[in-house]
């Protein structure tokens, strides 16, 4: 299963961007990435999901318990979704209402959220 | 009867026809089961008119009739269709469907609280028929149809590999599904991965997926030899990150259940453009 996971300082931001296919089998790398990145207690954190051809049920358990811990860890969050697939699971589910979520990176706020 | 899986087929309660009141035989099913009795109800030592005289009917009748596959029952009292709505009307069958329609996910409550304001007996008596009935029919369940031969079907060892393997298996039916496809595939990731997270009962055992084609829909099954789980799908919890797995086909399909007749079977169905 094709998968990588880049994690990018940009200013206060912290980027995590997956690529590929997130399921199952590449939970593990994109669960790591998203620790790397935590671990620097970043102003904002913004995963990137534009450049993921699949991402299922495994995926969006990883986006919402980051967002708990950015909650928990007091910095922003946020993400930007892609075209398709991704997009159809956060309107789905309805994700979109509860955390920003943009089409670009640069839309994301760079306050720290309350 | 229209609470678990959404009517969205609005034939579907079309096809649940009413019995005419006093209606003895021939009305089960859609003939196939022509000439048993239809099960109805009638409290005890009630009386019907029949021609001229009145007869007493016994407490009940017992009756059986043997299901085919792909058929299910539908219990429902003509209660509800008998119940006065706003304006005084009688809610009937076509206010019925409409309301089942524009209320596919809460159906059961949207019906039920026009009716509230009588009783389905009360309404019953004051309606067009003598009697409130109990009606049992057999009828094709929509999302469980006949099955028809697999157009696919594979075994793939419970692993983390396995979403993405039936997932590429799917990739060859991308221009029979058009514009269903990435839906399907998505459903299939999630029953793999939940057909694996349960496997452990029977690790060695393969999961087997059926993919079968109709004109028009497309029904996936997922079959492992585990215990099976619970599978309901979760209500939201804000706090909670996991458990979407089953709430995504319960919002994507337009209809999925479980079959426990042999080890597990998850089976979804969407609809596909023919």
């Amino acid at each position: 299963v094709s998968f990588a996971a880049r994690v990018e300082p940009q200013g206060s931001v912290m980027l995590v961007a997956f690529e590929g296919e997130l399921d199952m089998a590449t939970e593990a790398p994109a669960r790591e990435a998203l620790a790397v990145a935590e671990a620097t207690s970043p102003g904002v954190l913004v995963v990137d999901l534009r450049d993921l051809a699949f991402m299922d049920s495994t995926g969006l358990k990883l986006v919402l318990e980051a967002e708990l811990r950015s909650r928990a860890g007091g910095w922003g969050f946020a993400v930007v979704r892609g075209d398709g697939m991704v997009r159809r699971l956060l309107r789905v589910t309805r994700l979109e209402d509860r955390f920003p979520v943009v089409d670009d990176p640069g839309q994301v706020p760079l306050t720290r959220l309350a | 009867v229209i609470t678990r899986s959404r009517v969205r087929d609005p034939d579907a309660l079309r096809r649940l026809a009413r019995l005419p009141a006093g209606a003895t035989a021939a009305t089960l099913g859609d003939g196939r089961v022509a000439g048993r009795s239809p099960g109805t109800l009638r409290p005890c030592g009630s009386t019907t008119a029949s021609r001229s005289r009145r007869t007493a009917r016994p407490c009940r009748s017992a009756s059986s009739a043997p299901l085919g596959s792909g058929e299910g029952v539908l219990l429902y009292t003509d209660g509800i269709l008998d119940a006065r709505v706003a304006g005084g009307r009688v809610l009937g069958e076509a206010r019925l469907a409409a309301v089942v329609r524009e209320h596919p996910g809460d159906a059961p409550a949207r019906v039920i609280a026009p009716c509230a304001t009588r009783s389905p007996a009360t309404a019953a008596t004051s309606a067009s028929s003598r009697s409130a009935r109990a009606t049992v029919r057999s009828c094709p369940v929509p999302g469980n149809s006949r099955p028809v031969e697999p157009y696919l079907s594979l075994e793939l060892p419970p692993d983390a590999r396995a979403p993405s393997r039936a997932r590429h298996a799917m990739a060859g039916l991308d221009g029979l599904l058009g514009p269903a496809y990435p839906d399907v595939a998505l459903l299939v990731s999630e029953l793999v991965t939940n057909g694996v997270r349960h496997a452990d009962t029977a690790p060695e055992a393969p999961l087997r997926i059926a993919v079968r084609l109709a004109d028009d829909r497309v029904r996936v099954e997922v079959s492992d030899q585990g215990e099976g789980f619970d599978h309901g799908p979760l209500p939201p919890d804000p706090t909670r990150a996991g458990g979407w797995g089953l709430r995504l086909v319960d919002e994507i399909a337009d209809a999925w259940g479980v079959d426990r007749a042999q080890g597990t079977t998850v089976w979804f169905e969407i609809a596909r453009a023919s």
